[in-house]
């Protein structure tokens, strides 16, 4: 029992993670109305610029904010000449403008940075720790607590601020918010440079667990069956989903890997997708569209 | 040329339900919009839907054509009772719909929306297409010639390979009412066919409603607010605010009915 | 039934000469000149990847072009169907390689319409989680259990080699003769169904599915038969891959990566285009060609094939944006600008021009 115990939670405080890269869509998605491949490879422009900034010299904080600098540029640049001129565009068009745009992030990252993997040391040490009888990692702890703020701080911004509200204007009726004077272009940068902060913090995070390297940029694959079962606009179904996904692929591994095959995570967690959407179609928390005929 | 026959309604026809709606009540999350609504159209009538902006005119036209699926109350076409069909047992029954927002496919030539309108009357099957067999190909020819019929009776023949999205909205209108007229249906809902023509498409529009009952024998049900263009092609309105009738018999009465003016004019009762 | 008055018969468009003409052309000099020219290379690293590529596009074409159903499962169809007719052909006697290939296609298409069955619930974008649910399992089904590649450790499979009705065609020339049969007879039976009420009700399922369906079209039968057809034509492209191009193919050759592959061809050749097909995977398989010669020019010996690689990626994706923001319709409509008529009318953006009548 306890093994399972710790399986499980051991896969949900995974499954966070899985959130935390998750929510840099769901920001996207509110804003734009757009599926944003290109956030995998974001994160990987994100830390890998971050790693070889520090890697020559440069403290932890000024390499964060220029990287952070780089990304808001990029933001600038994808509403100016993708978004904007693509505005009229059906969802898949949008949708594979940014499978482009990722394919550029990928091919740019490596070229100005190499190919090789990258050791990312935040200073949070990776130490079992005992909790409720469970041994819990200190690491996956730590990153729960990171994705809690992330998720606190959003919540404020979008919540409390100006700029928050004309986020959510925009999210719920992007005409009607430019008639009330809202600058679409200004929130559609201003959510993708969001995004791009979420995409660093992610980035830094999961680089520090596994190396920087390239399959980084994967983890968007596993980002889009915790957003299907979450629903694309809530950040919170996102985190309850990111927990389901965790969890249930870790149990997939260790207790059916052994009768069917190894590698049972690499797809379990979209067949788990599958079966909730045919349950729900727009996500256990999505918000359902109707069509005006 | 062969001369057009009428097939306007005779004898016992003229008392036969081409469509009819017993007790339909509908609401959306606390919102009543459709409020025991009973209403029977007899077959070649044309009937007028008029009423105040959120009367439930169009919710009525959903619920007849299959989109909406009533809380209470059912549905009767050819005076045979529907339980809450989908809309395409709607349209198999002979029934057809055009949108308020143009259900066009924007990404088709005028022809082939047209000749979409055909899917029903096909009835041979896609291997056959596959192939091209002789039957695949006679049945091709005799939709072309159907739908090109319907589009020159709007006067659209010169545009059958123009992308339809292409065309101004008057004449997508235009093109919608003759993917309607393609199917050969037996009674038409249109939900403002005639919004933003300006005099002369309304006066072919106009036409081509009344051919469609007087020629074809269509029983047609319209929602319009061109209350002069109302008035003259309809045989009887059906007046309703705020989900409910208030008002059903020939135009000149439902006129003067205080009822009914007191609705448009907002009066409070 | 009313006979129709005598002009509107005159003036129904029958199959304007030159649309019915550009497809025998463009066949009969794929089938001519080729094989005068005679470069193998040509042959093994040019032509056939690129038939079969457009092979796989026009089947992605149908599913997510026409029928508007968008996936990013490809590779996955493509590797049933490369799998399947290897086993087909290696267990079931009787099956030589063009049934085995057909009868591949159809176990294909088959885990296409499971594939497709949430699409009768799932609408829009979600739709993807079922296309990739596909493409991550089932290369792991195939390299997890040995008996799909008769017993090999990471499940490559050998095609055996090229005979035909007794004749040997395991050479370049033959294997570019058999990729061009079989693509070209599929070519012109899938233009026959996209020409057909069936197209049009893709077609129509994608435009606006509430107008289908008050036409009586019944949508989920339509979804499902899109399914069935594109999986199909990517199954025999996949077998095609393994018995004609590459000879020997492993799960891993059928991954993402393919995916967005033929999904590049059909963005960039135009979607809901036939003839685009063509055009996209020549492009996708010519492009990294010029590339690394420009590469090699500018570069010189010493160029880094990551590098190159590399600078591919960046090249696709700053081209997908370019054509999704310029030119939607690909390069198929690029074409149709550059030539003083249309080939195609499935997709005219105006009333043709004086003199270029409908029923030329």
């Amino acid at each position: 029992m306890q093994f399972f115990l710790e399986v499980l939670v051991a896969g949900a405080l995974s499954g966070v993670m899985y959130a935390l890269v998750a929510i840099g869509f769901v920001l996207i998605y509110r804003a734009s109305g757009v599926f944003n491949f290109a956030q995998g490879s974001m994160i990987l422009f994100a830390a890998l610029t971050f790693v070889n900034l520090v890697e020559r010299g440069v403290p932890f904080w000024l390499a964060f904010g220029a990287t952070l600098l780089l990304l808001i540029a990029a933001a600038f640049a994808i509403e100016r000449f993708v978004l904007r001129p693509l505005s009229n565009g059906s969802v898949i068009t949008l949708f594979l403008a940014t499978l482009g745009l990722s394919y550029i992030f990928e091919g740019l990252s490596q070229i100005a940075w190499g190919a090789q993997v990258h050791a990312l040391d935040l200073g949070i040490s990776d130490d079992p720790v005992p909790v409720a009888g469970l041994s819990l990692s200190s690491f996956d702890i730590a990153a729960t607590a990171t994705a809690g703020s992330l998720v606190v701080l959003l919540a404020l911004v979008t919540g409390k601020t100006n700029l928050g509200l004309s986020l959510r204007a925009v999210a719920a009726d992007p005409l009607a918010a430019l008639s009330i004077g809202i600058r679409l272009d200004r929130v559609t940068v201003i959510a993708w440079s969001l995004a791009g902060f979420v995409a660093l913090v992610a980035g830094l995070v999961w680089g520090a667990r596994s190396g920087v390297q390239f399959s980084l940029s994967l983890i968007v694959l596993k980002a889009l069956p915790v957003l299907i079962i979450g629903g694309f606009t809530s950040i919170g179904g996102v985190i309850v989903a990111g927990v389901l996904v965790g969890a249930g692929e870790n149990l997939a591994a260790i207790y059916l890997g052994p009768t069917i095959g190894n590698g049972v995570e690499g797809w379990f967690a979209y067949i788990l997708a599958l079966v909730f959407l045919m349950a729900r179609p727009t996500g256990l928390f999505g918000q359902r569209t109707w069509a005006r005929i | 040329m062969n001369a057009p026959h009428s097939h306007a309604p005779q004898g016992d026809d003229r008392s036969r339900s081409a469509i009819a709606l017993h007790d339909i009540s509908l609401s959306f999350g606390g919102l009543n919009v459709l409020r025991e609504v009973s209403l029977n159209v007899r077959h070649g009538e044309i009937v007028g839907l008029i009423g105040p902006n959120g009367a439930g005119k169009s919710s009525l036209l959903n619920v007849m054509s299959g989109f909406y699926r009533a809380d209470r109350g059912g549905v009767s076409i050819d005076g045979a009772r529907l339980d809450r069909p989908r809309p395409q047992r709607v349209a198999r029954a002979g029934v057809v719909r055009t949108f308020q927002n143009l259900g066009l496919f924007g990404g088709m030539s005028v022809l082939d929306n047209v000749l979409t309108g055909r899917a029903l009357h096909g009835k041979v099957a896609w291997p056959h297409y596959l192939l091209r067999t002789r039957a695949a190909r006679n049945e091709d020819h005799h939709n072309r010639a159907l739908a090109l019929d319907a589009l020159a009776s709007l006067d659209l023949q010169d545009h059958a390979d123009t992308l339809v999205s292409a065309l101004p909205y008057g004449a997508q209108k235009r093109v919608e009412l003759a993917r309607a007229l393609a199917m050969t249906p037996r009674t038409l809902l249109l939900d403002e066919p005639l919004a933003g023509m300006n005099l002369d498409e309304k006066q072919e529009m106009v036409a081509a409603i009344r051919a469609a009952r007087d020629i074809r024998g269509a029983t047609v049900v319209l929602i319009e607010h061109d209350i002069g263009v109302v008035l003259a092609l309809a045989d009887r309105l059906v007046v309703l605010d705020r989900g409910r009738v208030i008002a059903v018999g020939p135009p000149a009465t439902v006129a003067a009915d205080s009822a009914v003016i007191a609705a448009y004019l907002g009066t409070r009762h | 039934m009313a006979s129709l008055p005598a002009p509107l018969a005159a003036a129904l468009p029958r199959t304007p000469r030159i649309r019915a003409l550009a497809p025998v052309l463009a066949v009969a000099t794929a089938a001519i000149v080729p094989f005068a020219i005679g470069a193998d290379y040509l042959f093994g690293a040019v032509l056939v990847p690129i038939l079969i590529l457009s092979l796989a596009g026009l089947g992605l074409n149908i599913l997510t072009g026409y029928a508007g159903q968008l996936s990013l499962g490809s590779a996955a169809f493509m590797a049933i169907g490369a799998f399947a007719t290897y086993n087909i052909h290696l267990r079931v006697p009787g099956f030589t390689l063009l049934p085995a290939i057909v009868a591949g296609g159809f176990v294909s298409a088959g885990f296409g319409v499971l594939f497709g069955l949430p699409s009768l619930r799932v609408k829009g974008f979600y739709l993807i989680a079922s296309t990739l649910a596909a493409q991550f399992f089932v290369p792991w089904a195939l390299s997890q259990y040995g008996w799909f590649s008769n017993g090999s450790t990471s499940g490559v499979i050998t095609a055996p080699p090229l005979t035909l009705g007794g004749c040997d065609l395991d050479n370049p020339a033959g294997r570019y003769a058999v990729t061009l049969g079989v693509v070209a007879v599929l070519t012109l039976l899938a233009r026959n169904l996209i020409d057909s009420p069936t197209g049009r009700a893709w077609m129509a399922v994608r435009d606006m599915d509430l107008a289908a369906a008050a036409l009586g079209i019944p949508l989920g039968r339509a979804k499902l038969l899109a399914f069935a057809v594109s999986s199909f034509l990517l199954g025999i492209a996949g077998a095609l891959w393994a018995f004609t191009y590459l000879g020997t193919v492993e799960p891993a050759g059928f991954d993402l990566d393919r995916s967005f592959q033929i999904l590049f061809v059909i963005i960039l050749g135009g979607l809901g285009s036939i003839r685009g097909n063509f055009l996209g995977a020549a492009f996708v398989v010519l492009l990294p060609v010029a590339l690394s010669m420009i590469g090699g020019a500018i570069a010189g010996p010493s160029l880094d094939p990551a590098l190159l690689e590399n600078a591919q990626k960046v090249v696709f994706g700053a081209l997908i944006i370019f054509f999704l923001v310029a030119e939607p319709d690909g390069l198929t409509r690029l074409l149709d600008r550059a030539l003083p008529y249309p080939l195609e009318l499935d997709r005219p953006d105006e009333t043709p021009p004086a003199g270029v009548a409908a029923n030329v």
